[in-house]
């Protein structure tokens, strides 16, 4: 093949990629669309087989890590962990659906921080999934709280660099350290996360009830006339025994700690993650007989297919000169001022994760910005502004992140049906504003930080 | 330590956040297991034992008095 013809198919197949995985026609997944797109991507050569897997290492990465969460998710399900913390939760709603509404983002918040975006989604959506149904809320009321809930999960990845595997990479990529990756972002992604929350507060709070019932155990056994009181149904929540659970929770709690020790030392952290899990499968098999296949069943394959299809597609992108475009196009402007700098970049990855995925998206992103051979400050800054992007902007969409995919796959499993129009809604009134606010933030916080203008 | 620090905090928030308080959980767990307090909520004549022979299920009548 020509170069003019692979230049040709390569652009041609990103098109019809983007167009028929946003169109979904007859309802089709968008991982379908998105391999064929990466089929006739490789196809044409434009991605090699060294680029092959480069992509199947960073991927995987990822995929471990996910699937190391969907291990401890599934084991704290099997502990009644979910049960717990939805009593937990509901108790301090004290019966406001209002208050509920806040705790419900507290948690999302909070989870993230301690795991990473997708770990607060595989762990929060069950939980506010048996939470808003033990309440008795009617399901156009529980969107609303299952949406935001899952919207502040994935930004609150935003503010500290380890809740993200992607911006992990990204940060390696352009020499940044946590530490100043935190002290330079920490209070403009906070105050963007809080302006989301408001934001998203204002646009759905009609929809909140204002008053909840009383929790109930037992939903099943009240609402089958049939249910035999003695008699324990699959439906019922499981029996939990506090101290053992208490137990598995301190084991998280050292898994996790191990993996901010295992990345310390310089060990990868997929290791830490592998032999936690299968401790805590076998710990499962051996003590509750439950045999580790579900995890092949409950694990979300088509998200991963996604991730590694759309990255061939945008990688082919880059291999016939589109970050070399890129920076011919943007240097310019990137160059100007700090200002124009911020908001091009955010802008930019805004748009192209939510068309393409944010993983592949904030990759192109910071080859683009280290190759504009950039001063220190301004490349610390534009990247950050990426990663608003990336993290915020990236939600417009359900498929601009992982973890709003999995977020979705979680909902249909639970047979939840949330439409892409019914997250759209909300997403477009909220994220453009809190995108352009927090690079607001960022830009005068990094001024007053890096004493620049 | 940064790391070490954000995961401490989170995870001991998440604890306080999640934890049944005191007075919740003594109304609510209290009666053991699941079956127990559910049983402990029926009428008398919900609460007697299933007959060894005949329907084992408990039904309502149209008027939601308990028949067998």
């Amino acid at each position: 093949m020509t170069d003019a013809v692979v230049l040709f198919v390569t652009i041609a197949a990103f098109l019809a990629t983007v167009v028929f995985v946003l169109w979904r026609p007859k309802g089709i997944n968008e991982a379908v669309f998105a391999s064929v797109g990466a089929l006739i991507v490789l196809a044409t050569g434009s991605v090699s087989l060294a680029d092959l897997g480069h992509i199947a290492t960073t991927v995987s990465g990822a995929a471990i890590t996910i699937i190391a969460t969907i291990v401890m998710a599934i084991v704290l399900e099997s502990i009644g962990f979910f049960y717990w913390a939805a009593e937990g939760l509901a108790a301090r709603a004290r019966g406001s659906g209002v208050r509920l509404f806040w705790l419900v983002n507290l948690l999302c918040f909070l989870m993230t921080l301690f795991f990473n975006n997708d770990g607060s989604i595989l762990i929060t959506t069950p939980i506010l999934i048996i939470l808003l149904r033990n309440l008795g809320i009617k399901p156009h009321q529980q969107v609303p709280y299952l949406l935001s809930g899952a919207l502040v999960a994935t930004a609150s990845s935003a503010p500290i660099g380890v809740s993200n595997v992607v911006n992990l990479i990204s940060m390696r990529m352009i020499g940044m350290d946590l530490y100043l990756n935190m002290k330079l972002m920490f209070v403009p992604a906070m105050l963007g996360l809080l302006f989301m929350v408001i934001a998203i507060y204002l646009s759905v709070y009609k929809e909140l009830p204002r008053t909840l019932h009383q929790s109930r155990r037992s939903s099943h056994a009240s609402a089958d006339p049939f249910h035999h009181p003695l008699k324990r149904s699959p439906n019922d929540p499981p029996v939990y025994n506090e101290r053992r659970m208490i137990r598995i929770l301190l084991f998280v709690f050292v898994i996790r700690i191990g993996l901010f020790a295992a990345s310390y030392f310089g060990i990868p952290i997929e290791y830490v993650a592998v032999a936690g899990s299968l401790a805590l499968l076998s710990w499962r098999w051996y003590s509750l007989g439950t045999p580790p296949y579900d995890i092949l069943r409950k694990t979300p394959w088509h998200i991963f297919v996604f991730a590694i299809s759309m990255y061939v597609v945008i990688i082919g992108l880059n291999n016939v000169g589109l970050t070399k475009w890129m920076i011919e196009w943007l240097q310019p402007s990137i160059t100007a001022s700090l200002m124009h700098a911020g908001f091009i970049m955010g802008g930019l990855l805004t748009a192209m994760s939510t068309l393409f995925n944010n993983h592949p998206a904030l990759m192109i992103g910071t080859l683009t910005l280290t190759g504009m051979h950039l001063d220190m400050n301004t490349l610390h800054v534009t990247y950050l502004a990426n990663v608003i992007g990336s993290d915020i902007g990236s939600l417009i969409l359900p498929i601009g992140t992982l973890a709003s995919m999995i977020w979705l796959h979680l909902l249909k499993q639970h047979r939840i049906k949330v439409s892409w129009k019914q997250y759209v809604r909300v997403t477009i009134v909220v994220i453009p504003p809190t995108v352009i606010f927090t690079l607001i933030c960022l830009h005068f916080w990094t001024s007053y930080i890096l004493g620049m203008r | 330590m940064l790391e070490l620090a954000t995961i401490l905090i989170a995870g001991s928030l998440l604890y306080i956040l999640l934890k049944p308080p005191a007075a919740h959980k003594a109304s609510t767990t209290q009666h053991g297991t699941n079956a127990e307090q559910t049983r402990a909520e029926l009428s008398p004549v919900e609460r007697m034992p299933a007959p060894l022979s005949g329907p084992s299920v408990v039904r309502h009548d149209a008027y939601g008095d308990t028949k067998r």
